[in-house]
């Protein structure tokens, strides 16, 4: 896998960052946002120059060291401690190319300029001698960290009675384990110990370095007094200053140690999604929304205007005085009027509350039972707000829903044609009868009455009409039965839908939006950290110098 | 030893027991520094103080303390004149601490008299220390060459602070690289403060950095250590790895001089025993605050669950009083026992008709009709009760997570009930309190008076009618909840009224509700001990009041022991006195007047 450049790392830094604003601890990101500043400044203003900083603990020599390096008076080495209290640089290369913004950007004020060919190199190199940072003036370590934190590469002077001192190994060696590449190790002054000291003492340094996990270090043995080792120093500087590559190294370690902590804030766990209990929280919000009870009414509803479109005439008008239990509940009107609709159903009682507060809990609790705690308890806050909300919503997703309370069906047109035309027949036969019998009543002559089958047409029409409604009528009224029901499962397949859709806004979608916030974050955090490419690997230089590049251009 | 010694002593001990037993377990964000001050104290008291004050004539404990490299072990063989620690060019050297006494001293060091902690003898132990009997030494001084301050090694460093706590005196070694470092003058800061006898050594110093010593004085000086004498050492070591005898030849008469006026010698002790008795007055008041912080942070934490499940004990007497209970599922349950639903509509119009209805249905096999209203409001019971332990457990753990203390205890479980723990748990107190009131009702119905309509009512259907009427007791209903809920508690207090009289059915309805509100109560109870177990578990300390009395007590023994010293002149010279034994090396080489601290 090909390691990304350090664009693409601070790229996906600055987007785990976002992502993760308000989860992470605030020293996570105070320092991730400082990196992702200090990267963007170290590349804008001296992108072509390596800096060095020589470190160390006060009285250990590296204002020596440095003048050593420079060849004249530099810096001030004196007798009492500590002396450096004002970092100094010495810049070499080209006086054209513009270094004081950056030395401006290092708030270091004491520059001294050194003509480059005597070092023989075309790039710019700039060398810090520090303040201490084991010294009783505390605000000399301050300006030394910061410096630490800023600079490319990192040569660290060391002498022999303080190689072994706790200031240095634990605050500052042990914590840039990672950054070796960026760091040497001088032990300085070793014309104090002879040969055989010098090298017993080079080798426990080197033990102890690999104890704070720098095992492949560089280490020199120097002495700023003889000139010894200076050279071999001063060389590796101007092959790092030739390679220029140390910037975008440094920034890309630094990167990575700011990502790091992001990753492990993060966690491997997501989103955990338990069907049982996402059935459980479907069931209760359709208890507070009433599911059961709308359904039943609108079957009941259903049925009532079946009957009353589908009726006997003779007997229809009774259905009139029923009272329709969709118009109780308010939702008689059907979808076009919802918005100014609220359903009176009974407000949900406390225990229907209840319910809901306990699925809700245990929903919010199972979704996130993988997820690190601050990332569970935002996603627990998503689900608090809209707890409160749900009734109201349900109540209008309710409304919304379609409850065919107006519905007409084109078979119960024609079953009504179809009973009015009886209905029609039955009154031709009652009339033709009373006519006969008004008729006869009168003594009037009674006409020949038409008969079918011996049985006089009138009869017939009577005994037809009525008998095939009443027939009809009960037919009807199974249909209607089985009608209902369809509808009746229609509406109840419907309003779960609506309400899925009422919980997918204000709980599922919120709550994944937090969960997919945590993924994002740490996706793009495992990007920034994700290992270099060994030397090996990499084409000399070349890959982290476009990405240098990319960015100063 | 005189009485005012004693005094304190026993004073002393009394402190250091209540310290032994002394634990603050809550995370606090000041606690780690303060446990290990109460570390800090106790070890001072068992390696220093107490043996101290015990024994005044013990040998004076000069530590040699210092740097890395800034040649402790090279100083110590110097004056003695032999190798009895190996210094080296590898850091960190003196990995043991050997403590060098007069042969005729041996006995005061063998035992665990002093650094009980410490095992004596070359042993393999992680902290051991080495005695070495050397006749160099003068009787009466004991010399200890311990690890360095600022080691990388932790254990040489806490080794080190332990030791110079328990020095009479401390010869502190530095080099002109060194002398600047801020973690020794940290300690010799300490020092400073607690008046703890300094001497500084100055080593290494180069030709030419003579500027060294003055700036050293000027330091010294601003921490207010100007009486500590300063020896400066020229750096260089001869063959047989010694210093020259020139160079230790101050250091050693003037070590002399202490041991062997018996007045210094005793000044010395004194005055850095005085100094730490102070300390540990000091320290136990802090701890004692640390003892009133540690409390404080507990009641506030046990003060927030309380205060959460209180919250959820009035969320459920609301909803089981205020006849919202009554709204959902019991309603409809109940409607179906009473009547049709349509039917029910027009009760409290005709009441008279629902009566004869109900009657109807009371005579029938009422059990089986009671049966799904009282499952009904078992239900919605359940609901509530574990909603509202669950809320109130989520409320103390909110309010937990923003302490840090809480946090920490956070951490060790979920003190989060699950449903599935609780609902059995609910649902039994509720069968019970069901039983209760059908027991209730049964007691009421075998008086003489309601016995005969309690039988054409059955016990089942009345119990379930003060049920009912229990959820709507506060009567507090309003408009629409009357409609509905109220129209169902109204009916059955209707049916009641009828059979027991109206006095009768408001006392049932409040034993009733008492019971029922006392296992709810009980409930809420057992479930917050589990949220506040973990914080129950700790060995919280007692009260600090004990610690400020013992402190003071010391005080006030300190100060009469004080007195009694200055009252009562020394006696002149001890008998023997520790006499003319031990010659430290140097000791011969410059003119006996020659001031210390201002060499070369």
């Amino acid at each position: 896998m090909s390691s990304p450049d350090l664009g693409t790392r601070l790229q996906a830094l600055t987007t785990a960052l976002e992502a993760g604003r308000g989860r992470l601890a605030d020293d996570v990101l105070t320092r991730a946002d400082d990196v992702v500043k200090q990267a963007g400044a170290r590349m804008a203003l001296a992108p072509e120059h390596t800096i060095v900083a020589l470190a160390g603990a006060t009285g250990s020599g590296k204002s020596s060291l440095l003048n050593a390096l420079v060849g004249q008076e530099v810096a001030l080495p004196g007798v009492t401690r500590p002396t450096t209290s004002r970092p100094v640089a010495a810049v070499w290369g080209d006086p054209e190319r513009n270094t004081d913004a950056a030395l401006d950007w290092l708030d270091v004020s004491q520059r001294h300029h050194v003509a480059g060919e005597a070092l023989n190199i075309s790039a710019g190199l700039v060398v810090l001698d520090l303040p201490d940072h084991d010294s009783v003036e505390r605000s000399h370590r301050k300006i030394a960290e910061r410096l630490v934190d800023r600079v490319d590469l990192l040569v660290w002077v060391l002498d022999p009675q303080k190689y072994a001192d706790h200031a240095i190994h634990d605050q500052f060696l042990k914590p840039l384990a990672a950054h070796a590449a960026v760091m040497v190790l001088v032990l300085n002054q070793i014309d104090r110990l002879s040969s055989d000291e010098a090298e017993a003492c080079k080798q426990d340094l080197a033990r102890l370095a690999a104890d704070d996990g720098l095992d492949q270090i560089r280490l020199i043995g120097a002495s700023a007094r003889t000139g010894a080792g200076v050279d071999e120093l001063r060389t590796l500087l101007v092959q790092a200053a030739t390679k220029r590559a140390a910037a975008v190294d440094r920034l890309t370690l630094r990167v990575q140690d700011a990502a790091a902590p992001i990753v492990a804030a993060c966690g491997s766990g997501a989103a955990q999604d338990d069907p049982e209990v996402a059935k459980q929280l479907d069931r209760a919000l359709h208890d507070v929304a009433g599911v059961d009870q709308v359904v039943a009414a609108s079957r009941v509803r259903t049925l009532q205007r079946a009957r009353a479109a589908t009726g006997w005439p003779v007997t229809r008008w009774l259905g009139k005085f029923r009272i329709d239990p969709l118009r109780r509940l308010n939702l008689h009107q059907g979808v076009e009027s919802a918005e100014l609709v609220h359903s009176s159903r009974p407000q949900p009682g406390p225990d229907q509350d209840a319910r809901v507060h306990i699925a809700l809990r245990e929903y919010g609790r199972s979704v996130t039972a993988d997820v690190p705690a601050e990332w569970a308890l935002a996603a627990q806050d998503r689900i608090d707000e809209a707890a409160p909300l749900l009734a109201a919503q349900l109540d209008q997703a309710v409304a919304h829903t379609d409850l065919e309370a107006n519905r007409r069906p084109t078979w119960w047109r024609a079953l009504n044609a179809w009973q009015w035309g009886l209905f029609a027949v039955l009154m031709a036969g009652m009339l033709w009868l009373a006519a006969l019998a008004g008729m006869s009543y009168f003594k009037l002559p009674q006409p020949d009455t038409p008969q079918w089958k011996s049985i006089p047409w009138p009869t017939l029409l009577v005994m037809a009409g009525a008998g095939l409604g009443i027939v009809t009528s009960l037919a009807a009224s199974l249909f209607n039965r089985l009608s209902a029901r369809r509808s009746g499962r229609r509406i109840r397949r419907r309003l779960e839908q609506s309400i899925e859709a009422t919980a997918q806004r204000l709980l599922r979608g919120p709550v994944r939006e937090e969960l997919g916030a945590l993924v994002q974050c740490r996706d793009a955090a495992l990007i920034a950290a994700s290992p270099i490419a060994t030397a090996r690997e990499r084409r000399p230089g070349k890959k982290v110098r476009k990405a240098g590049n990319s960015r100063s251009n | 030893m005189n009485n005012s010694l004693v005094l304190l002593l026993r004073e002393l001990q009394t402190v250091r027991d209540q310290l032994a037993h002394l634990r603050l377990p809550l995370e606090l964000s000041a606690a780690q520094g303060q446990r290990s001050e109460v570390a800090a104290t106790l070890q001072q008291l068992d390696d220093y103080l107490l043996p101290r004050v015990g024994a005044s004539d013990a040998p004076l404990l000069a530590v040699v303390g210092g740097s890395t490299g800034a040649g402790k072990s090279t100083l110590v063989n110097s004056l003695l004149g032999e190798r009895v620690t190996v210094p080296g060019v590898l850091r960190p050297t003196t990995r043991s601490p050997v403590l060098v006494h007069h042969p005729a001293d041996a006995a005061w060091f063998a035992g665990d008299r002093i650094l009980p902690g410490l095992a004596r003898g070359g042993t393999a132990a992680a902290a051991s220390l080495e005695l070495v009997a050397s006749d160099a030494v003068p009787r009466g001084l004991a010399l200890l060459d311990a690890p360095d301050v600022d080691s990388v090694v932790v254990e040489n460093r806490e080794l080190a602070a332990q030791l110079l706590a328990a020095a009479d005196l401390w010869l502190f070694a530095t080099t002109s690289a060194r002398y600047a470092d801020a973690v020794p003058w940290d300690l010799l800061h300490e020092a400073a403060r607690r008046h703890t006898q300094v001497a500084l050594i100055l080593g290494r110093v180069d030709p030419g950095s003579e500027a060294v010593a003055a700036d050293l004085h000027r330091m010294l000086e601003q921490e207010g250590l100007a009486e500590a004498p300063v020896f400066v050492i020229a750096e260089h070591v001869d063959d047989s790895g010694l210093l020259p005898e020139e160079a230790v030849g101050p250091l050693a008469r003037w070590l002399t001089h202490l041991t062997r006026d018996e007045g210094t010698r005793l000044h010395v002790i004194e005055a850095t025993r005085d100094g730490v008795v102070d300390d540990v007055v000091a320290r136990t008041r802090r701890i004692s605050e640390a003892v009133d912080a540690q409390q404080a942070a507990a009641g506030s934490l046990k003060d927030m669950v309380q205060a959460a499940f209180y919250r959820g004990q009035q969320q459920v007497d609301v909803a089981t009083s205020d006849g919202t209970l009554l709204r959902g599922e019991v309603l409809a349950r109940w409607q179906d026992f009473v009547g049709t639903g349509e039917f029910f509509r027009s009760v409290e119009q005709r009441i008279g008709k629902v009566r004869d209805a109900v009657t109807g249905f009371f005579r029938g096999s009422a059990r089986k009709h009671t049966a799904p209203t009282q499952q009904a409001i078992s239900h919605s019971l359940e609901a509530v009760i574990v909603d509202a332990i669950q809320g109130a457990a989520e409320g103390s753990i909110r309010a937990w997570r923003g302490d840090p203390a809480g946090a920490a205890l956070l951490q060790v479980d979920d003190p989060m009930p699950t449903t599935t723990r609780l609902r059995p748990l609910v649902a039994e107190q509720i069968r019970n309190w069901q039983a209760d009131v059908l027991q209730l009702v049964g007691e009421q119905a075998s008086g003489r008076r309601g016995r005969a309509r309690v039988l054409s009512f059955g016990v089942n259907g009345l119990g379930l009618s003060l049920m009912i009427v229990v959820f709507a007791s506060t009567g507090g209903l309003t408009g629409a909840e009357v409609g509905i809920a109220g129209g169902t508690a109204i009916l059955a207090q209707r049916v009641l009224e009828g059979v027991f009289g109206e006095d009768a059915v408001r006392r049932l309805t409040r034993i009733a509700h008492s019971q029922l509100s006392e296992r709810i109560e009980k409930l809420l109870e057992s479930e917050r001990a589990l949220v506040l177990q973990p914080l129950d578990a700790l060995e919280l300390p007692a009260v600090s009041a004990e610690l400020v009395a013992a402190a003071t007590a010391v005080e006030t023994a300190a100060r009469a022991e004080r007195k009694s010293r200055r009252n009562a002149p020394r006696a002149a010279q001890p008998e023997a006195g520790p006499g003319d034994s031990g010659h430290l090396r140097g000791l011969a080489t410059l003119s006996p007047d020659d001031e210390p601290g201002r060499a070369e």
